[in-house]
């Protein structure tokens, strides 16, 4: 009896140890994820790239594990295209804005004034033109080659998609270009470089683009990224009832728009409202509904992902 | 001034005769676009090939025949001939659509009034909540308070190192109050459509009241420019004039609803004030580079409202007859749309250029 109690004791002795170090242990985790998060306050930016990447990812093991193959391969497809045509609008939305400040500077250097009174007349009249209708234009202009037979494979539609998509959205980044030119003109070192005979073309693109508004840059070209996502989706979406009685989304390339627009998400969707008034529903969204409600995800943590980052790099730098 | 008009109304003007030239070349032929006549209808149901030159002997002969009145038949025939001919680019099912979608000039007025309407008050609401959102988000910046998460995981590890009701208590407010501004957070980033197919089944989400609230909430418009608004804020407050009015003794406490702070009713005020405190001037400073701004927003929120309209498929609102004159190939109730559109954005643009020509004028800087 004696021996039993003293088992008893001893176990009893062993459990109070491992719990009071299993406690410390975790105590001692929980300190170091403090230290870590002050420390990913301070460069926030990375930590939300990879929160993207991590959540982006880790949704694509949820939807290996529980989405049918041909619902996830439409959903990966439709996520590469849209990935694709923002890309796209990144290169040519840098490459007009930028083209664009030089023709400006060209201009007002050589005293155009006519020339330079056009061109400040056709970037209002664009900028005054909301961009969904823009957009939404272009992809008439795009359904409209597409019935006559002149534009059949889908790279060339992307492509076209993404000259609409930038043409709409680049004078963004000409004004966070001329602004930072002027700012740099206005400075001593300008003229101290233009004594020393530097060409002006070096100075603009060299001096103040390239080693003092990267940072700008690199912000801007995240918030085109992000706009692209946002106009892109939203058009696809809409023109799911489709903008010409031969040619609809179907015949486009599969977005993240147009894949929301299909009748599966938007069933998928409406269960997230029934969820609400039927929280015992909840856990299905993540089973049955997976198709709309991965793509929403897609969509609404993409956005809000890059917010942050251009966010962090502007408190970071800031800008 | 007169520059600030004269460029505004020449642009104004320009896409106004491009439009209007779009207009009336796009329009359909009267006798397209008026119904076809009942005789001509009937006929047409005979399904008379207007080429054979036998069937329109017969026609004749028989109308002839049967009347006495050949001259009156005829003129019908060269009326069928004609609707047929303007009816050959379109099958009869697409002519059909698209005349019945065509909306009259003053129905499309009636909408655009209630399009104008609708964008004022988002863009009032807009303008309220970006200074309101985006002074709170600046006021939580000053008040250097620790992250969310950190301040979890240190309640946590006092939960589990000395177990507390109080302790414990704290976590779950703190663990709601993150899961709140998660859910916010996403809700203010979602795009309108998806917020309003979700709870399609439970609310009325064609009502003016529920686009208005998705206008101001949705596509990331609020938080977009209120973080604008916050780091105009921001910028402003590194300025030296704030340090010297600090080293003056301005009031610089930036804590919300306490002896020396900012007061919850100022901050939510329409017209916000902060009298006797270092905010006022960084404020007023901080908004004026907002009006700047104002025309970006004008058609940030235009193009909202768009995509609420068409992607909800909202019947009776102009958005959606755009999509569907864009759809039935109706290209001059398109372009009357999209210029009544442009107007609005020109018009903001207008509005807002005199107020900074006003306010720079005011500070003498002009």
């Amino acid at each position: 009896m004696k021996f039993a109690e003293q088992i008893i004791e001893a176990l009893k002795r062993h459990i109070v140890t491992l719990y009071g170090k299993i406690r410390n242990g975790t105590v001692r985790q929980i300190r170091r994820l403090e230290f870590l998060t002050i420390r990913w306050s301070r460069n926030s930016a990375r930590v939300w790239l990879i929160a993207w990447v991590s959540g982006l990812f880790l949704l694509l093991l949820w939807d290996f594990l529980f989405l049918n193959a041909p619902e996830r391969r439409l959903l990966e497809l439709a996520f590469v295209h849209s990935m694709f045509i923002a890309s796209l609008v990144v290169a040519l939305t840098f490459l007009l804005a930028w083209a664009t400040t030089l023709l400006f500077q060209t201009l007002d250097d050589r005293g155009q004034a006519t020339a330079l009174n056009v061109l400040i007349f056709l970037t209002n009249f664009i900028r005054s033109v909301p961009q969904i209708i823009g957009v939404l234009l272009g992809y008439v202009w795009i359904t409209f080659l597409m019935e006559r037979g002149s534009l059949e494979t889908p790279l060339a539609i992307m492509l076209l998609m993404s000259v609409f998509l930038s043409l709409f959205i680049f004078l963004e980044v000409v004004d966070m270009l001329r602004e930072r030119i002027a700012y740099f003109r206005q400075l001593d070192f300008y003229n101290a470089m233009r004594v020393c005979g530097i060409s002006e073309w070096r100075i603009i693109n060299y001096d103040i683009l390239w080693k003092n508004s990267r940072t700008h840059i690199l912000n801007k070209m995240i918030a085109v990224f992000s706009s692209a996502i946002f106009l892109q989706c939203s058009v696809d979406f809409i023109i799911s009832v489709g903008l010409s009685t031969r040619v609809s989304s179907v015949n486009l390339p599969v977005t993240l728009g147009s894949l929301l627009a299909n009748i599966d998400s938007k069933q998928d969707i409406l269960a997230i409202g029934y969820s609400l008034t039927h929280p015992g529903y909840l856990p299905n969204l993540l089973f049955l509904h997976l198709q709309g409600i991965s793509v929403a995800f897609v969509i609404v943590f993409t956005l809000f992902s890059l917010f942050k980052i251009t966010n962090a790099l502007a408190e970071r730098f800031r800008l | 001034m007169k520059r600030i008009l004269r460029r505004h109304l020449s642009s104004a003007l320009v896409v106004s005769v491009i439009l209007g030239i779009v207009f009336i070349a796009a329009r359909p032929e009267a006798e397209q676009s008026a119904p076809i006549p009942e005789s001509v209808r009937l006929l047409q149901e005979l399904d008379l090939n207007t080429q054979d030159a036998f069937q329109k002997q017969l026609y004749l002969d028989m109308a002839s025949a049967l009347t006495g009145d050949s001259a009156k038949y005829k003129q019908l025939w060269q009326r069928l001939v004609l609707t047929e001919t303007q009816q050959a680019g379109l099958t009869k099912s697409q002519l059909r659509q698209k005349m019945a979608n065509r909306r009259s000039v003053p129905v499309l007025f009636l909408m655009y009034v209630k399009f104008i309407l609708i964008y004022l008050v988002v863009m009032a609401l807009t303008y309220y909540g970006v200074q309101t959102l985006g002074a709170y988000l600046f006021l939580r910046y000053k008040q250097q308070n620790p992250p969310d998460v950190y301040r979890f995981l240190f309640a946590l590890r006092r939960l589990i190192s000395e177990p507390e009701w109080q302790t414990a208590k704290r976590l779950g407010a703190i663990g709601i109050k993150m899961l709140c501004k998660a859910m916010l957070y996403l809700l203010l980033f979602t795009p309108a459509y998806v917020i309003a197919y979700s709870i399609k089944t439970d609310f009325d989400t064609e009502s003016v009241p529920f686009m208005i609230l998705l206008g101001v909430i949705s596509n990331g418009v609020l938080i977009t420019y209120s973080n604008k608004f916050y780091h105009f804020l921001l910028n402003e407050s590194r300025k030296g004039y704030v340090r010297t009015a600090i080293v003056k003794n301005l009031n610089n406490d930036y804590s919300i609803c306490k002896k020396r702070g900012i007061r919850w009713r100022s901050l939510l005020a329409l017209r916000k004030k902060f009298p006797g405190h270092v905010l006022e001037h960084i404020f007023m400073n901080a908004r004026f580079q907002y009006f700047a701004t104002l025309k970006e927003q004008a058609a940030f929120i235009i193009t909202g409202l768009l995509i609420i309209e068409m992607a909800l498929n909202i019947h009776g609102h102009l958005s959606y007859e755009l999509l569907q004159q864009l759809l039935y190939q109706n290209y001059d109730l398109a372009a009357l749309i999209i210029l009544g559109i442009f107007l609005i954005v020109k018009a903001t643009e207008l509005v807002t250029d005199l107020a900074i020509f006003k306010e720079q004028k005011r500070l003498g800087s002009s």
